[in-house]
């Protein structure tokens, strides 16, 4: 490297470490985000620049002169070679979820700094380097996925693991963002007039591109845009109607309700009509508002109103139980390290690579991308004021229900907060309230609502940019739920059908209105229990949800382990047995809290064990509806509980199968056997 | 040079949402001497074939 060119990292790692230093010192004075967003630029710099080459070419050996399967297999469908930069773009809207938006919402309970070091940290060397290495791994066995890659690299158990890991998954994440969803839409005419107009919007789409246009995807997705921006700013028109808004107007079970209708309806019908057209949409939407977001916070440059740490970091958080360890990490999620990424790492992606070197901008760079929203996200919480944030993202059986009490409980707990100031800024962003907002969803809306209106001298504008905010988000979700529940059908179908060969047939309408209710029925479950919950669906889903999805980052980390050390690369096993150890530390902590911690907001059968005392008290005679809803809870705890213990065994067990066999091929009592396809000469140009 | 700019993101566009795909697979299927799907089948078959897997992350 040049003098300059030493000069200049150099440089970029002191405005770096300046930048951390000052957001980790922060005291009293609130600090300008720039310098989070400038920490976290300088940290992503050197990450991609040292360490992901580093791990590209002394840890994998990338070889450009090797034919990917994308050449050898050049198929014109599913095998490809396709422009580096198209792929990245394909491949970051694949993995970019509502996960690293509303993770780091939910963490900022504990203060911006546990959860901005871990998105950063954690990105740049678990989450990172987990998709770059799976994607590596797929290109090098002819684009095979996760499922048979563990099958073939690891053991027959460990495929059966994923196959069972991916459905289990899929119905938590649903679940959790469905919620995020209903919570955002209660009691909200203009939010939910708006998302129930995107139906419609998407049908007209499905129509213009089946049969008018096909394939002219820019042209109807501009036509979408325009509706829903049309429908976004109709919206308060409806609110404000005193004949529309009562249609608009709906309790959280009842929308958790029509959200399951729409799921099974979208799973079910031609994915042209209405699955393909709305997440159109919702990618160009998405990856637009992304780009929004990030030149908003640049421009309006906000200060960071929420603390480094707050005083829940002792666990005693009202937005979820636990302490920062394992509880922040297991938040964030897919903020910092997703194990569904591997998945898609090890889906299209790897069969559209055109060389090898290509991997390290698409695997380590896209989920590089992804931490940088969570960073945004953040960015986000924290131009909130304290008691603002927690008195959005509080449920009422902590705060209490009235505004009032809930405001008197905040307040005390150091976040002053009215409820005039809140009545005030409902009122602005055209919500009937903001107490009691569970999920994230809305307080994002509102941070976003913050950043935009005072950028380029938006400042009236305020609740048009919350609602778009908020059809941002229910954009990106209603993408995992439909997308997600017609993936599960396709892998309950394969299941089945090895019982039953009609069921396994994609095209028998009798099998896919079946497995479409199974699935739906298992995700819908969840989420009508997470919406009766008192203490807020949240405090119990997410966590669940990110113990699942870190189950699947150690399945991928074992697999790419155990294909390290297959390749001979032992010296450098560090790099995937670092974050694997982490992860495990802490998915089992998290799991053991869940399960078994005396406290009744924190572990299922804890808060199991106070709902039976309520119901066999002698003093109280409870109504017979009151004993039948707590006779749920425990059920739903215990459900709970076993989901969790499911999972933790899971995970013990995988890794055990791993270990075993890297003891077998470090003793030199196995050979080792990579299955990577035979090297051909690249005929492509570099 | 604004131009060119404005150019190149547009043929990005375009290319990373597809819309050349079937003119490539249609020179490609005339080149192997293949009747080539008409523009509406093979916008279902991609479809199909894209959501068949996993492909939309949390």
């Amino acid at each position: 490297m040049r003098f300059i060119g030493k000069v200049f990292w150099v440089a970029l790692a002191a405005v770096g470490a300046i930048g951390l230093g000052l957001i980790a010192s922060a005291r009293g004075e609130p600090l300008n985000a720039l310098w989070l967003v400038a920490a976290a630029a300088c940290l992503y710099a050197l990450g991609y620049r040292f360490y992901s080459r580093f791990v590209a070419y002394r840890v994998l050996g990338l070889d450009d002169r090797r034919a990917t399967p994308a050449e050898r297999l050049d198929d014109g469908h599913d095998f490809l070679p396709t422009n580096k930069w198209v792929l990245f773009g394909h491949h970051f809207a694949a993995i970019a979820g509502p996960g690293p938006l509303v993770g780091p919402i939910l963490a900022a309970q504990f203060g911006y700094l546990p959860g901005t070091l871990w998105i950063i940290i954690g990105g740049l060397l678990g989450g990172c380097v987990q998709d770059f290495v799976t994607l590596f791994c797929s290109v090098r066995r002819d684009g095979r996925s996760l499922v048979q890659m563990a099958r073939s690299e690891v053991s027959e158990f460990g495929g059966w693991t994923v196959l069972f890991a991916v459905v289990a998954i899929m119905t938590i994440l649903i679940a959790v963002v469905a919620l995020v969803v209903v919570n955002a839409l209660k009691a909200s005419p203009w939010g939910l007039f708006t998302i129930a107009a995107i139906i419609p919007v998407a049908f007209v789409l499905g129509i213009y591109l089946r049969y008018l246009r096909p394939g002219k995807v820019l042209e109807a997705s501009l036509l979408g845009f325009l509706l829903v921006m049309a429908a976004v700013i109709a919206g308060r028109y409806v609110a404000e109607s005193p004949h529309w808004a009562p249609y608009f107007t709906y309790t959280s079970v009842t929308l958790a309700w029509m959200i399951i209708l729409y799921g099974f309806v979208a799973s079910v019908l031609p994915v042209w009509m209405l699955l393909a057209p709305r997440d159109y949409l919702a990618t160009f939407i998405k990856l637009g508002t992304i780009l929004l977001l990030a030149v908003g916070i640049l421009l309006a440059h906000p200060l960071m109103l929420l603390p480094p740490l707050t005083r829940f970091t002792d666990g005693t958080g009202p937005i979820f139980a636990g302490k920062v360890f394992p509880f922040c990490f297991i938040t964030i999620a897919c903020g910092a390290i997703s194990g569904f990424h591997s998945l898609i790492a090890s889906g299209t992606t790897p069969k559209l690579l055109t060389k090898e070197s290509h991997a390290r901008l698409i695997g380590y760079g896209g989920m590089m991308m992804e931490s940088f929203v969570a960073v945004m996200a953040m960015v986000a919480a924290t131009v909130l004021r304290p008691g603002v944030y927690f008195a959005i993202n509080s449920p009422a059986g902590v705060v209490g229900a009235l505004p009032e009490r809930a405001a008197a409980t905040i307040s005390g707990w150091g976040f002053p907060v009215t409820s005039a100031e809140m009545a005030d800024l409902a009122h602005r962003v055209g919500e009937i309230t903001l107490f009691n907002r569970t999920g994230g969803a809305p307080s994002l809306a509102v941070g976003m609502a913050h950043i935009f209106s005072h950028t380029l001298g938006m400042g009236g504008l305020e609740a048009i940019w919350y609602h778009f905010a908020i059809m941002f988000e229910a954009l990106f979700i209603l993408t995992v739920l439909d997308a997600g529940t017609r993936v599960g059908r396709f892998i309950l179908q394969d299941l089945l059908g090895r019982l039953a060969p009609p069921l396994g047939r994609t095209r028998w309408y009798p099998g896919v209105i079946l497995t479409s209710a199974l699935m739906v029925g298992a995700w819908g479950y969840f989420l009508l229990e997470g919406v009766r919950d008192p203490l807020g669906g949240i405090n119990s889903l997410w966590p669940l949800f990110g113990i699942a999805n870190q189950l699947l980052a150690t399945v991928a980390l074992c697999l790419a382990t155990t294909i390290l050390l297959k390749m001979g690369k032992r010296r450098y096993l560090a790099v995937t047995l670092a974050p694997l150890g982490w992860l495990v530390a802490v998915t089992m902590t998290a799991a053991f809290e869940k399960v078994w911690s005396p406290n009744p907001r924190l572990g299922f059968l804890a808060h199991a064990r106070a709902m039976a005392a309520q119901l066999a008290s002698p003093v109280a005679s409870l109504p017979a509806a009151r004993a039948a809803e707590i006779g749920r809870l425990i059920f739903n705890d215990r459900l709970d509980a076993t989901v969790t213990l499911i999972f933790a065994v899971l995970v013990l067990m995988i890794l055990a199968e791993s270990a075993r066999q890297w003891l077998l091929y470090a003793r030199g009592r196995k050979i080792a056997v990579l299955s990577e396809a035979p090297a051909e000469l690249s005929r492509l140009p570099a | 040079m604004l131009t060119r700019i404005l150019k190149a993101l547009w043929h990005y566009f375009r290319e990373a949402a597809g819309e050349n795909d079937y003119e490539r697979y249609r020179l490609r299927a005339l080149s192997r001497g293949e009747a080539p799907l008409a523009p509406g089948a093979f916008y279902i078959d991609c479809l199909n074939r894209k959501y068949s897997r996993p492909n939309r992350c949390c």
